[in-house]
């Protein structure tokens, strides 16, 4: 399974300003973190771990959102991190109605994708960029955050050049 | 109501139908196909629609969103379950099952899920230890068709006694029964198809172990531990003995015969450290290594020596052309010697039997009808009395779109295309600078076209082992197609072409040079053909070196001319070809004195090893580079001698103090083999990159070996172990004589690289020759030194270069501008202006869109003013420094402002060339920040000393910062800008703390007389420091004496007005 998981925990960690911990990999690959005496086992665990020691509410309200929040860290775990190339026609369906992707506002959800699908939009082309607008508007506008980024550069989503080609949408 | 739409017989189906009735929420279930076309997007089954109509399509989701945790434990475990069950168990049950996945990665994760759940129970059911929760609902519901199934059941879970019970109990649960008498469960196989199609696993989600291992860094497979293991079992018997070096060396039939050649320098110039990296540095690293894959290698190196430029310097200083060559051939060999380049045989072009061998070709190629004559013009400059070689004349560049002005009459140096010297416009003698004259005359032309099939067919096969712009520079040619060379000259000073009414003509270098390898081989050998023309069952493949101004003439010049004589030439197999190093940022020129020529290097005292390693480590490959003194220093300081030369010295002192010199027994556990096992990961590549001769990828990895060894020496801390039990003073053994093999490993992966400190290095391990010595097809660390191997006596391998020595060094190679100050003084403001208009011309070329060939000689030229007008604002300071300190405040303030340019338009995206010149101009600001600052402080040294214990405290967090990001494990990237920031601060707090002392020296205690005492204080202090380092003091011990040194050695600095010089000297 992806290595890149412990770098995603670490960088979501240094998002949320939390210590983020010893990270390593444990039987079957599941990351495995301990801090303080404690230990956790589990992606998602280590990541809810995280979440109470954090400032910065990320975490939904509702019970609602909290499934929603819990089904987007999982779907990312399970299907995006293997092969995110894979997944991103339906990332950009669903953020076709939406700014986030649970409720109205960022969540740890949010913050992970952005990780784990910065190599891939990185090295997107602009007409693929084009092909998956929600997902680039989405993307962009995470980006915009400078904590989120860290040492990420800005993915460019000029439009200009696709002007020429689709001016209708443009 | 929510809804659970679910296909038939999914356990996760099941699973939020019991987590619904725990708890007590109303719902209705839904039996759809999974291919309905309904089904919301990611289209997974089960999902849940709640009354909001939010879909929820995870089913561990759906079932905390029914029955939520309430309670948080401190491991959580809850949540550690429900990861559990949908990472490892539920995926894996799909595949194996459902999936009838044979692959045995996957079913290895299901058997070890299983004994981990009954590990689990085995304390005790449920998995939180309290109340029945959602993850045991999950984990149950994933593991009841299975149990379900009697044959599977039996197949699969019969070694999980505490399984099946909890299996049963819950089975038992009121909720559970009414779940399964509303939701039918099928066979095992029926309901892992639908949870495998429900959920839409696919076999990617796990990847095997092994390409994780190579992926992550720090995790090693178990197989690369065995093989680890294995490996260290066997001794230098088990590796073939390294081959005697006889003379002549030939290849042999049968074996891997390795024949390297590097470009030939031109006589006359003194190769400069671009020169020296870009062919003969290479080739040399090269050829030592396949020495050590016990390859049949020779290497061949030389000067090419004929044409007009060494006819003109005859002339200039009175000397014949021969003369000229002697001379000049000298000064090359000793560069080269001085750089350890160990060619098997260093020859020249002006030899009887390049001569020979040229005329011999001419004669083939002109029989094999290659050849043609065509009437020429040459263009004669009538005042210096002789025709103009194409690099004598200069001119506009003939090309459309080019606009060049001094284009060089064989190639354009802004367009980079070849010129025929009779095309340029207006030309221009380069010496007297007077319009020369074309005059005919007949030459003979290398029929290029004819050859072109051959060649095209050629370079098909063989162009796969190139480098990339080899490839790229040859494919332009080819698709330009090919046209007529011309190959003779009317000149004096070559090889004369052998037929009657052209005796008068001389070859020209296009087809004299490269021939020069086959007749100094001949030189060296009398069985030279045995390389050049191979008997059919002898396989040679011949490496060229050079840099990528030169492949041309490798790989459409030379190759023609073999190919056309059709004797069965050997052709190249491997064409390296380098970018070009750049000396720090700027071009190297002779003529004004820019940058390190090869005679300059042996002057500045750096061992010739250091040069060869940073060379090497900054080699142009892909992409220019650039040399610099500082970060010379810096990766002499940071990797020769605190990374590799402190790990080996460390090994090698520990052997010496605490094992009387003898390899200790080693009885290797996991934690041993796990770092032989990183090591190997490393050899590996080290050999994978230099087989395709990536240089500077192969010093990264030795790098690389070295830091495992310091992280496993600082990890296992034999010197602490030394004190302790007798079974811990044994593990220190076998720690030490692990790392004495690392070091010996190390030294030979140095050899290519460094041969003067490998060679130092052996000696002092005392490794017999046989450690020389690498097995390419499967590269593992063997045991080089068994227990009770004698090492001998340890030293310092590398010494630390100072930053006043790189100050010393940046001054006495960067030219001459700085000799003439006085001249450039007055003219701060005409500097401005002119600084201003080229400015002005630059950008209006660049928003033009021209290429950046043409802009970029303008660049050079705002760069060239803009020093000077810094050398010229230097100068004026000093005559009023008043004015200087005041503007502290402003020059923070544009330091500030500027670099919020940069960094703004960095992070737009836009391309270097765009930002680079407003980072030049936060540069010189920042410099005049510091000098501002300097002269500041004594005027008010109040506020400084205020800052000391601000500035303390500030650097004691940021070093917090960085040790636990470093400890945490995170990438290098992450914790670099961190320890940047540490240093910075670092420095301030130096330079508080300086401008502290001298402000107030009666409150420190230390007046300028007191130096002699401090330095003593410091040596003692040093002293005490060391030993209690080496004697295995815990670093609670040692550290408040290092807090005390240091401070010692800041006072120092404070009463010398000499810059601390840092506690990490080599340790002499």
């Amino acid at each position: 399974m992806s290595s890149n998981y412990l770098s995603h925990l670490n960088q979501v960690a240094t998002f949320m300003k939390v210590p983020p911990g010893k990270l390593t990999l444990g039987i079957n690959n599941v990351p495995m973190h301990s801090h303080e005496g404690k230990t956790h086992r589990g992606f998602l665990n280590i990541l809810y771990s995280y979440l109470p020691h954090s400032t910065k509410n990320l975490a939904g309200e509702t019970s609602e959102e909290k499934a929603e929040l819990y089904q987007w860290l999982e779907y990312s775990l399970i299907y995006v991190s293997q092969s995110p190339l894979h997944y991103l026609s339906e990332i950009n369906e669903f953020l076709t109605t939406r700014t986030y992707f649970v409720a109205q506002t960022l969540t740890i959800a949010d913050v992970l994708l952005y990780y784990i699908l910065y190599n891939v939009m990185e090295n997107l082309t602009y007409l693929e960029k084009e092909k998956y607008i929600n997902l680039s508007r989405w993307f962009d506008n995470m980006q915009q955050n400078p904590e989120l980024r860290q040492k990420n550069k800005l993915v460019d989503f000029n439009t200009n050049y696709l002007a020429a080609i689709s001016p209708a949408r443009h | 109501m929510p809804v659970i739409y679910t296909n038939e017989s999914n356990p996760a189906g099941l699973k939020l139908i019991i987590s619904a009735k725990f708890g007590s929420v109303n719902y209705q279930v839904k039996i759809i196909e999974s291919a309905d076309k309904t089904v919301p997007a990611p289209r997974v089954l089960p999902y849940v629609e709640t009354d909001r109509e939010t879909v929820i399509f995870s089913s561990n989701a759906g079932a905390q969103y029914f029955y939520p945790n309430k309670e948080v434990d401190s491991t959580n475990s809850v949540q550690q379950w429900l990861d559990f069950e949908v990472y490892e168990l539920a995926q894996s049950l799909a595949l194996v099952i459902g999936g009838s996945s044979k692959v045995q990665k996957i079913k290895d994760i299901l058997s070890s899920s299983l004994k981990l759940l009954n590990d689990k129970l085995k304390e005790g059911a449920p998995l939180n230890g309290k109340t029945i929760e959602v993850c045991d609902i999950a984990v149950w519901s994933a593991l009841y068709p299975l149990h379900n199934d009697k044959k599977m059941s039996k197949e699969y879970l019969e070694p999980y006694p505490d399984i099946l019970n909890w299996m049963t109990h819950f089975t038992e649960n009121t909720f559970v029964k009414e779940a399964l008498a509303e939701f039918k469960i099928l066979d095992a196989l029926t309901s892992y198809q639908a949870l495998l199609i429900g959920a839409k696993y696919t076999a990617v989600n796990i990847k095997s172990s092994t390409e994780v291992a190579t992926a992550n860094p720090d995790v090693v497979s178990p197989e690369e531990l065995k093989s680890a293991e294995e490996a260290f079992k066997k001794t230098l018997n088990n590796l073939p003995k390294p081959k005697k070096e006889v003379h002549p060396i030939l290849p042999v039939a049968g074996e891997k015969n390795v024949l390297i050649t590097s470009a030939l320098p031109y006589v006359n110039n003194v190769p400069h450290l671009g020169n020296i990296i870009g062919c003969v540095l290479s080739s040399d690293v090269f050829a030592r290594f396949s020495r050590l894959c016990n390859w049949n290698t020779l290497l061949i190196g030389g000067t090419d020596e004929y044409g007009t430029a060494t006819e003109t310097k005859a002339l200039e200083e009175g000397l014949t052309p021969q003369q000229i060559c002697d001379k000049y051939f000298e000064i090359h060999n000793n560069i080269y010697r001085w750089f350890n380049i160990g060619f098997d045989y260093f020859g020249r072009t002006t030899t009887p039997e390049q001569t020979r061998l040229v005329q011999d070709m001419f004669i083939t190629l002109n029989n094999n009808g290659f050849m043609q004559t065509q009437p020429v013009e040459q263009l004669l400059c009538e005042k210096c009395n002789r025709y103009l070689a194409d690099r004598f004349v200069e001119g506009g560049c003939p090309h459309p779109g080019c606009n060049y002005e001094d284009a060089r009459g064989d190639q354009c140096d802004g367009c980079g295309k070849l010129v025929n010297s009779t095309e340029l416009k207006n030309p221009r003698c380069k010496v007297c600078r007077t319009a020369p004259v074309k005059r005919t005359s007949k030459q003979f032309f290398l029929d290029l076209p004819k050859l072109e099939p051959l060649l095209h067919h050629w370079m098909e096969k063989s162009s796969q082992g190139w480098t990339n712009n080899a490839k790229v520079i040859s494919k332009s040619w080819m698709k330009e197609g090919l046209k007529p060379r011309c190959i003779t000259r009317d000149l004096k000073w070559g090889v004369p072409v052998p037929l009657d009414g052209y005796r008068d003509k001389v070859f020209y270098v296009w087809f004299d040079a490269p021939l020069g390898y086959v007749s100094m081989t001949s030189k060296y050998t009398k069985d030279w053909e045995k390389w050049w023309r191979p008997a059919k069952e002898t396989d040679i493949t011949l490496f060229q070196f050079m840099a990528k101004d030169n492949v041309p003439f490798h790989s459409v010049m030379f190759p023609a001319t073999l190919l056309g004589a059709n004797k069965g030439y050997t052709l190249v197999s491997h064409i390296m070809a380098t970018e070009y190093l750049n000396y720090e940022d700027g071009k190297f020129s002779k003529s004004r004195g820019v940058g390190v020529f090869g005679t300059d290097a042996q002057e500045t005292g750096i061992p010739s090893d250091v040069w060869r390693f940073y060379l090497l480590y900054v080699r142009p490959e892909g992409q220019d580079s650039s040399f610099s003194w500082v970060d010379l220093a810096t990766k002499n300081n940071s990797e020769l001698l605190n990374n590799l030369g402190n790990f080996v010295n460390r090994a090698l002192v520990f052997t010496e103090k605490f094992f009387g010199s003898t390899v200790p027994a080693m009885n290797l556990t996991e934690e041993d083999l796990t770092v032989l096992a990183l090591c190997t990961r490393e050899l590996k590549s080290y050999v994978a990159s230099l087989e395709k001769a990536k240089l500077r990828d192969g010093i990264r990895y030795i790098l690389a070996i070295s830091k495992h060894g310091n992280q496993y020496m600082q990890s296992t801390q034999p010197w602490v172990l030394l004190k302790r039990t007798d079974d811990d003073k044994q593990r220190a053994g076998t720690v030490v004589g692990v790392c004495v093999n690392i070091a010996c490993l190390l030294a030979t992966l140095m050899l290519p690289y460094m041969p003067d400190s490998s060679r130092a290095l052996k000696a002092q391990l005392n490794a017999p020759p046989e450690t020389n010595i690498l097995t390419p097809d499967n590269p593992e660390i063997v045991m080089f030194l068994p227990e009770g191997h004698k090492i001998g006596k340890p030293a310092p391998l590398f010494s630390k270069i100072e930053p006043a020595q790189v100050e010393e060094m940046k001054k006495k190679f960067g030219g001459q501008q700085s000799d003439k100050p006085s001249a450039v003084s007055g003219d701060v403001s005409a500097l401005e202006k002119a600084i201003q208009e080229q400015g002005d011309k630059v950008r209006v070329l660049k928003s033009s869109g021209s290429p950046k060939t043409t802009w970029q000689p303008e660049v050079a030229i705002l760069l060239d003013l803009k020093k000077k007008l810094e050398a010229a604002q230097k100068a004026v300071p000093a005559s009023a420094p008043t004015s200087v300190s005041g503007d502290v405040a402003t020059l923070e303030k544009a330091v500030q402002e500027q670099g919020e340019k940069v960094r703004s338009l960095k992070s737009s995206g836009v391309p270097k060339a765009t930002w680079q010149p407003e980072v030049t101009i936060l540069l010189d600001l920042k410099k005049k920040l510091e000098a501002a600052q300097k002269a500041a402080p004594a005027s008010a040294p109040s506020s400084g000393s205020d800052d000391v214990a601000s500035l303390e405290k500030a650097v004691q967090e940021q070093g917090e910062k960085v040790r636990s990001l470093k400890s945490s494990g995170v990438p290098k990237a992450t914790w670099q800008p961190e320890v940047t920031i540490l240093l910075d601060l670092k420095k301030k707090l130096e330079a508080a703390q300086k401008s502290t002392v001298t402000a107030s020296p009666s409150t420190n205690g230390v007046a300028i007389a007191d130096v002699n005492e401090i330095q003593c204080a410091i040596d003692k202090q040093a002293l005490l420091v060391r030993q209690l380092k080496e004697g295995g003091a815990a670093k609670s011990e040692w550290s408040p004496q290092v807090t005390i040194l240091l401070d010692l050695k800041a006072k120092l600095a404070a009463a010398t007005g000499q810059p601390s010089t840092g506690g990490k000297k080599s340790k002499k």
